[in-house]
């Protein structure tokens, strides 16, 4: 280990146990373990742009007609999500990635 | 998580070293043996035993850039002291009905984020109010729906408080049902570093 002062969080992340880094692909689920990440993927970025519409309504930023067209999208977007993961039969909280140290992403 | 990290880090530092580490229901809790005598190596080891939370704050790095006296005093303050960090994630309640339209929709979610805040909000001032007496400094920082703090208590009464303190947690209306509050410590004190100036308890 290199001056561990100045140590990477890539470093760090290396320093690992093993079981920590691997990936588990089970291939009799690979398709809804794939679903879950792209789902939770679009969530993740739903969610935010959800917040940044929260923001700028709090700043007053945005008319009636706009929180309208952005609350739609949003909402339809949701619906869609869901929608799409009820295909691969998985639940709205399966959409949650858990991203090891730095928690999860919903 | 931040313990499991501290933990696997510093289970690959030399046996010299002046702690040891053991665990506790998961929990890594760091022992003090000798410290070095020094401020600028005692920072290098703290920011070493800590390099992960350095990647997101940078304690270690800016306190060695500080000049000499307040460096010596940073350690002096450090001295006989442990961090206890609390994490809070207060979840979002069952999600309103689906509104007939986006700004309803938009609206709800809006009035969602406020109760959380204000749950978190309620949080830190208990927090406050709990530590007042026994904390030397303090961070919090309160997200819309998180609370990080970390407090730098007297080494001896770390675990007391500790236990305390999760009670609290347990307890407390904000956790109860609607979040999930972790307690991690007692720390060497490094984090408190870049807590300097943020307010005093």
């Amino acid at each position: 280990m290199s001056d561990p002062v100045h140590l990477s969080l890539a470093d760090a992340l290396s320093a690992l146990p093993p079981s920590a880094q691997r990936v588990v692909i089970d291939p009799e689920t690979v398709e809804q373990d794939l679903a879950r990440l792209l789902l939770g993927l679009m969530e993740l970025l739903r969610q935010v742009m959800e917040l940044q519409a929260i923001r700028r309504m709090d700043a007053g930023t945005l008319t009636a007609a706009q929180e309208d067209a952005l609350g739609t999208t949003l909402m339809r977007a949701e619906a869609a999500i869901h929608d799409m993961a009820a295909k691969f039969d998985l639940e709205p909280e399966d959409l949650s990635l858990d991203l090891g140290p730095l928690g999860r992403t919903i | 998580m931040t313990a499991l990290i501290g933990w696997t880090l510093l289970d690959q530092t030399s046996a010299a070293e002046p702690f040891t580490t053991e665990t506790d229901g998961g929990v890594a809790r760091v022992l003090w043996s000798d410290p070095p005598s020094d401020a600028r190596a005692r920072l290098r080891l703290f920011g070493r035993a800590f390099a992960v939370l350095d990647a997101f704050l940078p304690a270690s790095d800016s306190a060695l850039a500080l000049d000499p006296q307040r460096r010596e005093a940073l350690v002096r303050r450090m001295q006989g002291h442990a961090q206890l960090s609390i994490g809070l994630h207060v979840a979002q309640g069952a999600k309103p009905g689906q509104p007939g339209n986006g700004r309803a929709y938009l609206r709800a979610r809006q009035a969602a984020q406020r109760q959380q805040r204000a749950m978190c909000a309620q949080m830190v001032e208990t927090l406050s109010t709990v530590m007042r007496d026994q904390v030397t400094d303090r961070r919090v920082l309160s997200f819309p729906t998180d609370v990080h703090a970390h407090y730098l208590v007297r080494r001896s009464e770390a675990d007391h408080i500790r236990s305390d303190l999760v009670q609290m947690l347990r307890t407390h209306p904000s956790c109860s049902g609607r979040g999930q509050a972790v307690v991690t410590g007692p720390w060497p004190a490094s984090a408190a570093v870049w807590a300097e100036g943020s307010g005093r308890v």
